[in-house]
């Protein structure tokens, strides 16, 4: 039959086993004699520990604290780390709540920077060059010449701004 | 009424002016008063624990004790409140009681493998030899308990940390896991082999408890 492991006796012994477990556990130990006596005496062995201890009361002598003030010397001096530690509980309190806020506002600003800084190129900067073949570019690049060559030479105010409407507009303009 | 609602203890001030940490702030600002309350609320449980590692030398154990106050007040300014303030003593203790335990380098102890596993084998335990421990004469329950004395002192120093801190100090796995620096598994390992080894030095007298 197969014994507990150890690891399985002391979550037994230490009463955090679920309810199922546990059952399991006690089924095992009646069916099994070698792993209920190893039980009974961890058992035993644990609550032999706990009275021996309880019964002899340890305290430290009446004249702990005169003798222990004598010998501690200067009061200790605080470091950079620890008055800046000091100069923000100052500053917002030490309240488990405040200190709470303080690093959920905290966090969002940093994530807010971190989301700006680290943003991808393509959330910044425009990317229909990178995504034309090379062909495609060069006749763009070729259109934007000659859209400026034609603004150069006939400049039509209202006009800078679209490649569409250069011959079709100045043909309108001269039609009546 | 909102004055009248009964505030969570994070919010009380009275609780907070008595934390650790705030006690710790205040003696760094030079209150020594407040360094005594901190000695009071700890100075008998790291007793408790110091003692049965200096084999109930309480003499020893005061002297290590008061080491202990004095080392944790000169770098008080080192605690960073990430552990709690006995844990961080503890800590303290047992580098000064194993300090003091290679000083004086007592007799060498028998080591003791923890992946041993717990079986019937008899040649690990010490065998008393008292013939007041005979199991058809019974145990007094104070002859027990010198057995048990008896049996904690000659522990190995890593089982026996792990049994007081445990079983006789009550603390959590995962408090003697920070103390001793240690990971969760192998204290769980050190208390099962301590309490093992305890149970066989005291399976002869299970049954004459009186």
């Amino acid at each position: 039959m197969t014994r507990l492991s150890n690891e399985q006796i002391m979550d037994y012994l230490d009463g955090t086993l679920s309810k199922e477990e546990r059952a399991r556990v006690e089924s095992h130990l009646q069916a099994n004699a070698e792993d209920a006596q190893l039980v009974n005496e961890l058992r035993f062995a644990m609550s032999a520990a706990k009275d021996w201890h309880e019964s002899e009361t340890v305290r430290v002598s009446d004249n702990f604290w005169p003798t222990l003030r004598d010998n501690l010397g200067p009061a200790p001096s605080r470091g950079v780390l620890s008055s800046l530690q000091k100069s923000w509980r100052q500053a917002f309190g030490t309240s488990p709540a405040t200190r709470l806020s303080l690093g959920a506002a905290t966090a969002a600003i940093v994530l807010a920077m971190g989301a700006f800084l680290f943003a991808p190129q393509s959330a910044q900067q425009p990317v229909v060059a990178e995504s034309l073949s090379a062909q495609d570019l060069a006749f763009v690049e070729q259109s934007v010449e000659q859209h400026e060559a034609y603004v150069a030479a006939s400049p039509v105010a209202g006009d800078v701004s679209s490649l569409e409407t250069g011959d079709d507009e100045v043909e309108n303009d001269e039609n009546p | 009424m909102v004055s009248s609602m009964a505030l969570p203890n994070v919010w009380n001030a009275s609780d907070a002016s008595e934390s650790d940490i705030y006690l710790v702030e205040k003696a760094l600002d030079g209150e020594i008063a407040a360094y005594e309350k901190l000695v009071s609320r700890y100075q008998n449980k790291i007793m408790g624990y110091v003692v049965r590692m200096t084999n109930g030398d309480r003499e020893e154990a005061e002297d290590v004790v008061q080491e202990t106050f004095i080392k944790a007040y000169r770098s008080l300014d080192s605690f960073r409140g990430q552990a709690s303030f006995s844990t961080w003593l503890y800590k303290i203790a047992t580098n000064l009681v194993i300090d003091r335990a290679r000083l004086k380098k007592r007799r060498p102890q028998q080591a003791y493998s923890l992946d041993e596993p717990f079986g019937d084998d008899e040649t690990g335990g010490r065998e008393i030899p008292d013939s007041r421990y005979e199991p058809s004469k019974g145990v007094e329950r104070e002859e027990l308990r010198q057995l048990v004395r008896q049996v904690v002192g000659e522990m190995p120093t890593d089982k026996r940390q792990v049994l007081v801190m445990c079983d006789l100090q009550g603390m959590a796995y995962e408090e003697i896991s920070q103390v001793l620096s240690i990971p969760l598994g192998t204290v769980k390992s050190r208390i099962f082999h301590a309490r093992a080894d305890l149970a066989r030095r005291l399976r002869p007298y299970i049954s004459g408890v009186k």
